[in-house]
């Protein structure tokens, strides 16, 4: 009787446990059709409704509208990629819970760090094709893109990254702390929706904003966003395409921000996949 | 000393409670599970079974007490020495059966093909490609014990692997559990059907969180008292509890109970009226009833 995996080094078998987790999750993912709804047609759907009905287009020169509406994929695209990493995630953590197959996993030997890593992986992808998705809608719809420099799709994919770990993270703990785990749903839905208008629009309208909206050039769906802007969408002036003030976060100090919020988040989705899924009894 | 006594204890638990808020679910349990056994926890829903499975696993702390596994402490073994099946525990409705054993392939590096052989015994192979949402309640056991077995483990720990399957399909159950403790395994099953009687070498009955009695089925079985089989019309069943230790229990049309000491056949027969009154062997379901039920009220 041959032994599917051999138990050799413990980084072969962490790729293993991750990759298992991976390929599970982007398969329940695909064909969730609330999800798929939820996380590539509602953004679409949203970013429809804004330039064509929110948006008064017909009085912009000619050459800003295209920008305004690659502005709004891009918000709109974050706003997919939120729903994914803060909601999409902890639906399936919560399914698992509900489902007794944590009481399962933890009777395995898995690595805790292979689990969330593997999630998140399908996460990635799935909130990519998401983006991808919206950015089509937008670029079918007029919107212009135009890369700033080789290192624009890299820079858009680190913001991206750095988001979805940071808000990967959270759904995790919320799924542990709040009492009934079926109800961190509730509260990740409301946060994505907090965090778009909040920031007034994913950071793309900061005049939205009463107060001073510097922050949008720190807090990580704005400042992902609003870097992707920078890189992907040829704004002539930030002031008149609404994006300013502040201005673009361009300098050295916007991405090591987003790199100790890429940090930050992996060091608590491990400890709290670690402590509350594999060492404790979340119900 | 007994035999099983002299064996090595695969997973020993002692004093184990486990409290849910208020709520207490196992109130002291002292277990062991000895080498090359099949142990069968037997208890009707709800009395805390699955709970103690999963503290034998390591997958919930208990409350007080303690539990190893080959000497060592359950959760510094970290799964490597066992393979537990929960109910209901390893499928996700959206995946195949055969995307599930991939699944669970890659996460144990015991996992063998052995999963294969399994489910072809089983009358799985078939259905494999389906989506498990598709699958009986009959099906997703198949396919969960096939995944817990395929594990080379010296502990298997399953978790009623024969609800919601048909009786013609349980031998075959039963068989594969065998072959594993014909390797050298251990195994404990938890039900409450009667029929995985035939599987044990030792029984231990659980009821409201604490284990009634433990013993080999013959041992057991010779425990309890004289079955009193009552068929037909008559005395109602107030009147003749005065002779049975406990309450009667009907089993299909028929009534049955267990002879107080102080009581005799012909005093129940005068009382039971036109129904015919007869003492007969006992069986599993006798065993059940009286160590789950009725042997607590002689107490």
């Amino acid at each position: 009787m041959s032994t599917h995996s051999p138990s050799g080094p413990a980084i072969g078998r962490l790729y293993d446990q991750t990759t298992a987790f991976a390929t599970r999750s982007l398969r329940t993912l695909r064909r969730n059709a609330v999800v798929v709804f939820w996380a590539v047609a509602f953004p679409a759907l949203f970013y429809l409704l804004s330039v064509y009905l929110f948006i008064d287009t017909s009085a912009m020169p000619d050459d800003v509208v295209p920008v305004v509406k690659a502005t709004n994929a891009i918000s709109y695209g974050t706003f997919a990629a939120l729903f994914v990493f803060l909601n999409t995630f902890s639906q399936s953590l919560v399914a698992d819970v509900e489902g007794g197959r944590y009481a399962q996993f933890r009777a395995l030997p898995v690595s805790p760090s292979a689990d969330f890593l593997g999630r998140f992986g399908a996460s990635f992808v799935f909130a990519a094709a998401a983006v991808t998705a919206v950015l089509a809608v937008g670029a079918a719809t007029g919107a212009a893109y135009e890369l700033r420099s080789l290192a624009s799709i890299p820079v858009a994919l680190l913001g991206l990254f750095a988001l979805g770990l940071f808000a990967a993270s959270l759904a995790v703990a919320l799924v542990g702390v709040v009492p009934e785990a079926k109800y961190a749903n509730l509260v990740t839905i409301s946060l994505v929706m907090l965090a778009f208008f909040l920031t007034g629009y994913n950071g793309v309208q900061p005049g939205m904003v009463v107060a001073g909206a510097e922050f949008v050039n720190v807090v990580p769906n704005a400042l992902a966003t609003r870097l992707a802007v920078f890189h992907l969408v040829p704004v002539g002036d930030w002031t008149q395409a609404g994006l300013a003030s502040p201005g673009a976060p361009t300098d050295l100090g916007h991405l090591v921000l987003l790199g100790a919020y890429a940090a930050a988040g992996l060091a608590l989705a491990v400890l709290s996949t670690r402590h509350f899924l594999y060492g404790g009894e979340v119900q | 000393m007994r035999s099983s006594e002299r064996r090595r204890a695969r997973s020993r638990s002692q004093g184990v409670r486990k409290t849910y808020g208020e709520d207490g679910v196992l109130d002291g349990i002292d277990l062991t599970v000895h080498d090359n056994e099949v142990l069968l926890l037997m208890g009707p829903n709800g009395t805390g079974k699955t709970v103690l499975l999963e503290c034998l696993a390591g997958s919930t702390d208990p409350t007080a007490g303690e539990v190893r596994v080959f000497g060592d402490p359950v959760r510094e073994d970290g799964g490597q020495s066992l393979s537990l099946l929960l109910q209901g525990g390893a499928s996700v409705d959206s995946l195949s059966g055969r995307e599930t054993a991939a699944f669970y392939a890659d996460l144990h590096p015991s996992f063998t093909d052995r999963w294969r052989d399994i489910v072809a015994d089983l009358g799985l192979a078939e259905a494999l490609d389906k989506r498990t949402k598709y699958y009986s309640e009959g099906m997703k056991r198949k396919l969960e014990l096939a995944l817990a077995l395929a594990v080379d483990a010296p502990l298997y720990l399953l978790d009623e692997p024969t609800a919601g399957v048909d009786l013609s399909m349980v031998q075959s159950f039963h068989r594969a559990i065998r072959e594993r403790v014909d390797d050298g395994a251990a195994v404990v099953v938890t039900t409450h059907r009667p029929v995985d009687a035939e599987l044990a070498d030792r029984i231990a009955f659980v009821d409201d969180g604490r284990v009634t009695a433990t013993g080999s089925p013959a041992d057991l079985l010779d425990g309890v008292p004289s079955v009193l089989r009552i068929v037909g019309a008559g005395a109602t069943t107030d009147a003749l509890e005065e002779y049975v230790v406990g309450d009667l229990f009907y089993h299909g049309d028929e009534r049955r109970g267990f002879l107080r000491e102080d009581a005799t056949v012909a005093d129940v027969d005068a009382a039971a009226g036109d129904a015919t009154v007869e003492t007969v062997e006992p069986s599993y379901t006798d065993a059940f009833n009286y160590y789950v039920h009725a042997r607590s009220t002689n107490e």
